[in-house]
Formats: structure tokens, sequence, C-alpha cells
């Protein structure tokens, strides 16, 4: 039995290994994705100026 | 494409590495913004040379812009990389080779819009700003990518750092980071394809 349980503890832990845990580090991707987001939306901002004043 | 990167890279597993943990997922962010810039570089120095050949105004000003479209790739790259940097390696900039080389090729390219601005002359701002881009693209592929892998850098893919190499091989990684790579490059032109059919207009008002 007690066996049965450290072979079941084991597995669990090297499933845990094989994914890196969910909260590590991720804001700093999210961080990252912001970046990205407020790149593109600067673009559009450029576009729509030009835009507008074509439209004059 | 870029909204699969998007979501599949959050939610896909990803092999634990010490240090970068789920910031390994910034591959799929940080690491397209060059190729796309690369791309959008390329074209740009393409569409200069047709412009030297023919003298036609619309591949000065498709190279332009291009070139444009290039640097806010470039510039959401730094910033990223700076973001990741700071996390993994403790400072925002390091004077790594790899680093210094883009911040050196994001100049060059201001540099190039300066130039246009500078030229009161259209015939010859097209000309001079050709002949400036279509050096500008072989040194920024030298210092991005050949002159940091002849020297020691911290950043993957360089000198002895074997780093990038062990988690590109990873095709878990790959599944995502080449429809990534591609999905960015493809947004790029669009992007691009847009300022270059108000630029269109704007030529055709000109001329009327």
């Amino acid at each position: 039995m007690k066996n049965i349980t450290l072979m079941l503890l084991q597995q669990v832990h090297t499933s845990q290994m094989a994914d890196a845990p969910a909260t590590n580090k991720i804001e700093i991707v999210v961080a990252v994705i912001a970046v990205l987001f407020v790149g593109i939306v600067g673009y559009m901002i450029s576009v729509d100026r030009r835009l507008k004043k074509l439209e004059k | 494409m870029v909204l699969y990167a998007l979501v599949a890279g959050l939610l896909l597993p990803v092999p634990n590495l010490a240090i970068l943990q789920q910031s390994i997922r910034n591959l799929f962010y940080h690491v397209p913004m060059w190729f796309g810039m690369i791309f959008l570089l390329l074209a740009s120095m393409v569409y200069s040379i047709k412009h030297l050949s023919t003298g036609n105004r619309e591949f000065d000003l498709k190279a332009n812009v291009f070139a444009q479209t290039a640097i806010v790739f470039g510039l959401m790259g730094i910033v990223t990389g700076m973001i990741w940097a700071k996390n993994t390696w403790g400072a925002y900039w390091t004077n790594d080779p790899k680093l210094n080389g883009a911040a050196i090729g994001m100049l060059m390219y201001m540099a190039y819009s300066v130039l246009r601005n500078s030229i009161e002359d259209e015939e010859k701002r097209a000309r001079v700003s050709a002949v400036y881009n279509v050096f500008c693209f072989p040194i920024f592929v030298v210092l991005i990518f050949i002159l940091p892998r002849l020297t020691d850098s911290l950043h993957p893919g360089n000198g002895g750092n074997p780093g990038f190499n062990s988690y590109d091989l990873d095709s878990r990684l790959r599944m995502v980071f080449y429809p990534a790579v591609i999905g960015w490059a493809l947004m790029g032109f669009w992007l691009a394809d847009l300022r270059i059919r108000l630029g269109k207009l704007e030529l055709k008002k000109e001329e009327a």
C-alpha cells in the first residue's frame, strides 16, 4: 500500500515537472502581449490621422 | 494565424525551463516581431532597388512604408525584449552584441526617416533614400545575425550560448512558433498595405 502511494506521488510529481506551473512568470507574457497591442493601436492611430487629412 | 499563435501560445503546455519558466511563451511574441521586421525590410530594399531602376514614385512610397512598418515592429521587438530581459537577465539592457546591434540597426532606419524628411526635392529625396536603404539592409543583417554570432552573447542563438537550440528543438514550441512567425509577418504586410493604399490616394490627390 505504501509502495503504491509512493508510486502515485512520484507520478504526480513527474507530470508536474513536464509542464511549467501555471502561475510562474506568466505576467511577463501578459506585459509583452500588452506592448504588442499598444504598438498596433499606435500604428492604427497614425493611419487614422493620415486618413483624416485625406478626407479634408 | 496570429489569433492561433496568441491563443495557443498562452494555452499550450511548455517544457519547464529553469529561470524562464512560463516566460518561454514570449518566444511566440518577441521573436516573430524581429522576423516580421526582417521580411518588411527585405521588401523595403527590393522596392528601393525597383525605384532606382525605374524611377517610379509608387515604388518609393512602398519602400518608405515598409521601412516605417518595420520600425514599428522593431520597436515592439525591442520593448518586449527589454521586459523579457529584465525578468530573466536582471536588467532591461545588457551590453550584449545582439542587443547593441539591434539598437544600431534601429537607429540606422530611423536615420532613414530623418533623411527622407530633410530633403525637399521629391525626386532627389526618393533617390537618395533608396540608395541609403539598399545599403542599410545588408548592414542590418550583419549587425543582428552575423556579428553577435562571432562573439559571446547572452541572447539565445549566438556565440557559445546553446539556449535557443535546447528549447527550439521542442516540437510543441515549434507547432506554435512557425505559424506565429508567418502570421505576424503577414500581419506586418497587411498593415503596410493599408498605408500604401493610403499613400497612393495621397499621390493621386497631389496629381489631380
